[in-house]
């Protein structure tokens, strides 16, 4: 695998040049400070961006040309990561050396560029039919994290414990958020977009990369230059342990207790974390998250541990009968008190290790992590697999055992089952 | 050992049958950093009566399911433990007709396998174990309770269906799950847990002939035993639907409504089952995907959120299925029912459609987690590895699904609709 950079006034490309894929992956990024966008129009635009162009002014010409293209796949995202946000075009297709047609990867570069660079825009606005179609899109997607006795109480966790933070402010908005964005408000966006965004297109496959960086300069333009340094962790404060209990409307009670921190060193970030997580809650039922709430005490069927370090805490989250809470609790408390004393078997500490890094050797089948990898070591300077390898080498128990220690329990959120 | 060559993808899957019966299939990829194995095992959740040796059986819903737990209970730790401590994951899980069982790893290709192999064809059984997985077992069927899609999927079941058992959830009732006994799943584990039906598949960066060699190694000592083959009880269901129409309330933000019809396989008996499901599937795709100005139209109308379709085999019976997210349930069931009588063939849309499936064969033999799950489908639901598969995409010609289409009947249908629960209140 080659990791290449090109860098051009207004854009910057990343590549990684690899024969181990058959499909090749591309994005183009456009990358801004949250409080300088409204997040909602943004999320909102970048669906639209995608959704019809000038050339292809419904969804389903579109489409029709992407299952010409050998069945290419062209979408949007939008994510957060700390203060930075990221509009992400992608677009997969079949690598040239299984197409037998001339000028195919020009081809699929301009149809990339052109999808980005040429959208709906007429008389200067946006078409309404497509405006109307995502706005309605939004509003059914909105409440459906309520399907979900999880995500529901993810959500009105989050919400109560990061009440004044981005942390809780979802991607979208409100309904009113959506229902109040204009066509004008998206159009003066998509300006911003070019304007104020910086760039960075990300390319992983079996290409002659200095030909496809070529084609880019050729069809994709943008003429401001931003310079910009991005935060990736929001600063949330840390207060003392609340505890809240409400009444849900599922089958089954959803317990959630958060654990915060203050500052963590990069070491602690990418290396200490991932074996305090495993031996935790993540290690395929060995782990005495699972060891306390399933083998040794059959109280629930999945527990789970998850790590945010952008908003800087961890959770753990377990689904059971609400007559089993007070001895889940118990034996959570159990588990985080033993990481914290650095209760850990030196052998089975080993193990994880080992496991860890078995890990990230299977993360390297798969194109859009590696790439991805490598964008954030560029963009925030996370350390590279080989790098994490060396830090992961390096970790002892006590280090897990500095790291529990500085986690604080801050809520314990528990949504009641239907009687 | 055999090599199958897949034409037209050029990628070969090696074979060998074992003598006590296992079929081992094999797929290698020079670029993966990892491998999987996966046991599949012939016995799934619907499989509730059957007769062995001339006794009749019967056992509790949710069986298959709990056996599969019990499976990954060992003596000292759980299964899934001793996968870690080979730094590998692993997992188990059951559908209405097989069980699987399944490792990833990076090394220690023959301590995962063996492990494996351990597990399944040495397995013994004791009470505490059994009765240990039973809290987990109800707690994971109160999850699913809370699900919209599985309540959905059952109870279309039970619209559709006078007699197959699958309008009940695969781990079964709370009361299922606390009367499952000790001698039902050894009785499932002798009658259905024997190598000749199973299949192994192994995928990734492996030697097949090492694969077989581990295999053929554990098994060295182990006497052969005759698989007598249970004979399942047989459902007959009906040509009639069940019910013509039902209305669930579930945890869903925007209501559902879902058309199916039903119609019998030996409608079909001159087809091959794989050409036949994907032409029909075009047919859909031609009326139903978003390519298509219908579903466009239903959008900009604001009568729909989305819209879905599929075609499947349910046993005896070919299922074609379209539903859509609405607040018009009733205004969009008569719009989809009145669609699907006048079903169009849209030629150019269909050969487009074609080729693009010729393009998402050729990509799949790219992961060969995705790999692992074509060939242990195929085994399942066919029997067999589909070695022409681009070929026979390739073949199918608009006269053809033409000729399909003719034979479609449109006479046993059933209108699912899933409604807020707080509709429900009102």
């Amino acid at each position: 695998m080659k990791y290449k950079q090109y860098d051009f006034e207004s854009f910057r490309i990343l590549t990684i040049q690899s024969n181990h894929f058959k499909n090749v992956h591309m994005e183009i990024n456009f990358v801004d400070d949250v409080e300088n966008i409204s997040m909602p129009i943004r999320s909102f635009l970048t669906n639209l961006i995608s959704y019809t162009t000038l050339k292809y002014p419904t969804k389903r010409e579109l489409l029709i040309a992407l299952e010409e293209l050998y069945n290419s796949s062209y979408y949007s995202t939008c994510s957060r990561v700390g203060h930075t946000f990221f509009s992400t075009f992608l677009f997969d297709f079949l690598s040239p050396r299984y197409v037998n047609e001339k000028n195919y990867l020009e081809k699929c570069v301009q149809f990339f560029c052109e999808q980005v660079m040429q959208p709906n825009i007429k008389d200067g606005k946006f078409d309404e039919r497509s405006i109307n179609i995502i706005k309605e899109s939004k509003h059914s997607s909105i409440d459906r994290y309520k399907e979900n006795a999880l995500s529901y109480a993810l959500k009105k966790s989050r919400d109560f414990l990061f009440a004044n933070s981005i942390t809780s402010k979802p991607l979208d908005g409100t309904h009113e958020d959506i229902e109040a964005i204009t066509n004008e408000d998206l159009v003066n966006d998509y300006q911003k977009l070019f304007q104020d965004s910086s760039v960075d297109i990300l390319i992983v496959g079996d290409l002659d990369m200095d030909e496809v960086v070529a084609y880019f300069q050729k069809y994709f333009q943008k003429k401001s230059i931003v310079e910009k340094q991005y935060t990736n962790v929001i600063d949330n404060a840390v207060g003392s342990l609340k505890e809240l209990e409400v009444q849900g409307k599922y089958v089954q009670t959803q317990l959630i207790l958060y654990l915060q921190y203050e500052s963590l060193t990069d070491f602690e970030l990418f290396a200490v974390s991932k074996l305090y997580l495993t031996i935790l809650g993540s290690a395929n039922q060995s782990d005495k998250l699972t060891q306390y709430l399933r083998i040794l005490n059959p109280l629930v069927y999945r527990n789970a541990v998850c790590f945010v370090p952008t908003s800087k805490y961890i959770l753990i989250n377990a689904s059971l009968n609400y007559k089993n809470i007070e001895e889940a609790k118990r034996n959570i408390y159990k588990a985080i008190l033993e990481m914290e004393k650095g209760m850990i078997d030196e052998n089975y500490f080993e193990v994880q290790k080992e496991k860890i890094l078995s890990n990230m050797t299977m993360y390297e089948d798969d194109e859009s992590y590696l790439i991805e990898e490598y964008y954030f070591h560029v963009l925030f300077n996370h350390p590279l697999s080989s790098e994490k390898r060396e830090l992961i080498q390096k970790v002892t128990i006590e280090d897990v055992q500095k790291f529990a220690q500085k986690l604080q329990k801050t809520l314990i959120y528990v949504l009641k089952e239907v009687e | 050992m055999q090599e199958i060559k897949l034409k037209g993808v050029n990628e070969t899957v090696y074979f060998e049958q074992l003598e006590n019966g296992l079929p081992i299939y094999i797929w290698t990829s020079e670029y993966a950093h990892s491998f999987q194995g996966v046991l599949n095992v012939f016995y799934g959740a619907d499989y509730l009566d059957f007769t062995v040796n001339h006794r009749r059986c019967h056992v509790h819903r949710g069986t298959a399911h709990y056996l599969e737990h019990v499976m990954c209970e060992m003596d000292d730790e759980p299964l899934l433990v001793k996968f870690n401590r080979l730094g590998s994951y692993s997992n188990a899980h059951t559908s209405y007709m097989n069980t699987a069982y399944e490792f990833l790893g990076t090394s220690k290709l023959k301590e995962n396998l063996e492990l494996l192999l351990h597990a399944i064809f040495e397995k013994k059984f004791n009470n505490e174990e059994i009765e240990h997985e039973r809290t987990p077992i109800i707690e994971e069927q109160r999850m699913r309770a809370d699900n919209p899609e599985i309540l959905s999927y059952l109870a279309m079941n039970d619209l559709l269906y006078q007699k197959y058992p699958n309008k009940v959830d695969l781990g079964g009732t709370i009361d299922d799950i606390k009367q499952i006994t000790r001698e039902e799943l050894e009785l499932i584990y002798r009658s259905f847990y024997h190598p000749a039906n199973m299949t192994l598949v192994v995928t990734g960066n492996v030697s097949p002939y090492e694969v077989v060699q581990i295999v053929k190694d554990f098994f060295k000592d182990k006497p052969i035993t005759e698989w007598i083959k249970p004979k399942l009880l047989n459902y007959k269901e009906g040509k009639r639907v069940h019910i013509k129409q039902k209305t669930i309330y579930a945890n869903v933000e925007v209501p559902e409504v879902t058309v199916a019809v039903k119609m019998p396989m030996v409608n079909f008996a001159n087809y091959d089952y794989l050409k036949l499901i994907n032409m029909i599937r075009l047919i859909l795709a031609s009326n139903f995907s978003s390519t298509t100005l219908f579903k466009e139209e239903l959008l900009e109308k604001k009568l729909i959120y989305n819209l879905y379709y599929s075609a499947y085999k349910m046993y005896d019976y070919l299922i074609l299925e379209v539903g859509c997210r609405t607040k018009y349930p009733e205004e969009m069931a008569d719009i989809l029912l009145t669609k699907l009588k006048k079903l169009t063939i849209n030629e150019e849309d269909i050969e487009r459609k074609i080729k693009s499936a010729i393009s998402t064969l050729v990509l799949s033999y790219e992961n060969h987690e995705e790999v692992n799950s074509i060939l242990s489908n195929s085994l399942l639901y066919t029997g067999k590895i589909i070695e022409n598969e681009k070929e026979m995409l390739e073949s199918i010609s608009i006269k053809a699904i033409k000729e399909v289409y003719q034979l479609l009947s449109f006479k046993e249908i059933v209108t699912l609709f899933v409604l807020t629960k707080e509709k429900k209140q009102d």
